[in-house]
């Protein structure tokens, strides 16, 4: 998602932190396997 | 990291998969699901202030679903326009349309009628005449272009197989400067290209 923000030719683009949103759900162990996590993001469009 | 979406995937049948799972949400929000839903989850794991969860309609943070907190990535103006999309039963975009006020426009996209039903009805229950919400979809937004100032949006965008159409819907729609407050999940691993076939990982 950060590649197509950085090709659509947002500024700015970064990650502003991270969540750990299936922890204690019945994914938890799939989205550790693959690093899954709930993520802020920020992007500004050009002027 | 990007996640290419395979050639071959069901891009309609995901659609419906996805339509369906959030139907089930709005429906029954205490039903039994792969991922946390409701105002004390979003306090307690995403920072949400639950003082101000507690004054939304109860039926709106029931069905909230987000894997992130947008309010927390920056200020939202007054005045401003705000468009969020994957609106759901609203809880963002009800929060967003109390920043930008009555001089402001607060639009929530969604493609599933129930949370379009319930993202109206609670906006006219606690009075925010400046809430619009549209029947639409990620890559086909029903909103002119350069009209926004601050796209949002919570978990829907790694629902969408076209993610490029996604973000290119986003740059027309976002006024120059506009900025975009993405929460969203992101993977620390390269997905095989079979596992990106699975629709079941794809909806959960």
């Amino acid at each position: 998602m950060i590649d197509v923000l950085n090709r659509r030719g947002f500024e700015e683009v970064c990650i502003l932190e991270r969540f750990d949103s299936f922890r204690a759900t019945s994914k938890e162990a799939t989205a550790r396997k693959y690093g899954v996590r709930g993520a802020n993001i920020f992007a500004r469009k050009p002027e | 990291m990007a996640i290419a979406c395979p050639v071959d995937l069901d891009t309609q049948q995901l659609r419906s998969e996805v339509s369906k799972i959030y139907s089930r949400v709005v429906a029954d929000p205490d039903g039994e699901f792969h991922f946390h839903r409701g105002p004390a989850y979003a306090a307690e794991f995403l920072g949400y202030n639950s003082e101000e969860l507690a004054t939304l309609p109860a039926e709106t943070t029931a069905a909230f679903a987000g894997m992130g907190n947008p309010h927390r990535i920056g200020s939202i103006r007054a005045g401003e326009t705000v468009l969020d999309i994957g609106c759901g039963a609203g809880m963002d975009l009800l929060l967003a349309a109390r920043q930008v006020g009555p001089t402001g426009r607060a639009i929530g996209v969604d493609m599933t009628d129930s949370m379009v039903e319930r993202a109206r009805s609670s906006a006219r229950a606690i009075g925010l005449a400046q809430v619009e919400v549209r029947k639409g979809d990620a890559t086909s937004l029903p909103v002119e272009s350069a009209s926004v100032d601050v796209v949002i949006s919570n978990s829907v965008l790694n629902l969408v197989p076209e993610k490029e159409r996604a973000f290119d819907e986003i740059v027309r729609v976002l006024k120059p400067g506009g900025r975009l407050h993405l929460a969203d999940i992101l993977l620390d691993v390269e997905l095989s290209e079979d596992t990106r076939r699975d629709i079941d990982l794809w909806t959960g």
